[in-house]
């Protein structure tokens, strides 16, 4: 990596410059979303199911490249993993809320029906 | 004529095809910045924004790396991570736009529920005092009858006597004269009972025997009862029975107890309690 690239690498939301072996942190951040993702039920949910496949892929292929001593890719695809992982536990939430949101409409729509039918 | 060398051409098309590949953006880049300009006009700018201006800060380093390392795996990775931070935003704009919903909503419906329960308190004390006016108005028409008649209560209601003496003459079951006037004053009393049945019931003392007056009684009950459906009561409401002598209210040893037992009464029935079945 260039003196230019570490320099312009800015420490964005976690992403830095990997030239320091895998944190744990940062293996653990990675495994508690998809695992996290697995408990919402991601796998139920078509859109999230994908997401959650992609991030097991890319978490699988990080730790066979930390195992073979690639730290700096590893850990991108950690990285790459864990924002895929979040993505599946947000679209696993997704249709739960908006039933809630459809169900608390229809019932003031409802009650506005029955409310219009007293007068 | 300009003669170009295979190697020169060669070499040419090589720097073309460099040229061109370091212009065109990796897919994740073009797809992050895609994702961005999409979710900057929906619901993660409004409801979201904080996780928009994330995703923007990982999208300009994307930029910036492809500007100074184009083809590089690490400018694609940040690229990816850009666009998944940008979907995360707006499935997160979604699920808080749904959650201020389904608050308003609800919101909305405990004013509702208030309201229609305003007003159905307010019903029912309209129908309360209603009613309480139209018991009054029982009470101080039965009250009214105690001129002419003697009322009490008892298990089986209101029971108005009128005596026998005041309605018929000895022996007979027609109406004296002034008997009507005195069951139009009850007819009017009794017509505030809307809901309520009445009973008229016929009584003898124990002169004469047995059958002559029960029959006598029931003739008597009858013809007090016909006179009140005249008067407006509902014959659904009305029922006469006779009971001859057998529910004496005095002794038939003295006058005086035998004049009392000669009468009609009048039961005003208790209103049964609704069935809870």
């Amino acid at each position: 990596m260039s003196k230019k690239m570490i320099a312009s690498c800015v420490l964005a939301l976690g992403i830095g410059c990997a030239t320091a072996a895998v944190s744990p942190e940062r293996l653990a951040a990675t495994e508690g979303a998809i695992r996290a993702a697995d408990e919402m039920g991601a796998a139920k949910v078509p859109e999230a199911a994908l997401h959650l496949q992609l991030a097991k892929d890319q978490e699988e292929q990080a730790m066979k490249l930390l195992n073979n001593g690639e730290k700096k890719r590893g850990e991108v695809l950690l990285m790459r993993a864990q924002s895929d992982a979040e993505v599946a536990i947000a679209m696993a939430r997704e249709p739960t809320v908006k039933a809630d949101a459809q169900q608390a409409l229809d019932r003031v729509k409802a009650l506005e029906e029955q409310a219009g039918q007293r007068k | 004529m300009i003669r170009i060398s295979s190697f020169a051409l060669g070499g040419l098309s090589l720097l073309l095809l460099a040229a061109g590949c370091a212009h065109s953006p990796p897919k994740e880049l073009v797809e992050a910045r895609s994702a961005y300009e999409r979710a900057s006009q929906g619901p993660a700018a409004q409801y979201n924004p904080t996780e928009l201006y994330q995703a923007r800060q990982v999208l300009d380093h994307a930029n910036r790396l492809y500007e100074s390392d184009p083809g590089s795996d690490y400018t694609r990775d940040v690229a990816y991570i850009a666009l998944r931070k940008t979907e995360l935003a707006e499935v997160d704009g979604r699920i808080d736009q749904a959650n201020r919903q389904r608050a308003e909503a609800q919101r909305r419906y405990d004013q509702l529920a208030q309201t229609q329960l305003a007003q159905s308190r307010e019903e029912l004390n309209k129908t309360k005092e209603q009613l309480a006016a139209e018991q009054r108005a029982r009470e101080d028409a039965l009250n009214s009858l105690s001129k002419i008649a003697k009322i009490r209560q008892d298990r089986r209601g209101t029971v108005i006597t009128l005596s026998g003496s005041v309605l018929f003459a000895s022996g007979r079951s027609t109406l004296l004269p002034d008997a009507r006037s005195k069951l139009d004053q009850v007819a009017e009393a009794l017509k505030n009972a809307k809901d309520q049945t009445f009973i008229v019931e016929g009584h003898a003392d124990s002169r004469g025997s047995t059958p002559l007056n029960q029959t006598l009684s029931e003739r008597r009950a009858e013809t007090v009862s016909n006179y009140l459906v005249e008067r407006g009561l509902s014959p659904d409401r009305v029922k006469s029975v006779g009971y001859g002598k057998s529910r004496p209210v005095a002794s038939n040893k003295t006058a005086e107890g035998r004049a009392n037992n000669r009468r009609v009464e009048i039961v005003v029935q208790r209103e049964q309690a609704p069935d809870k079945g």
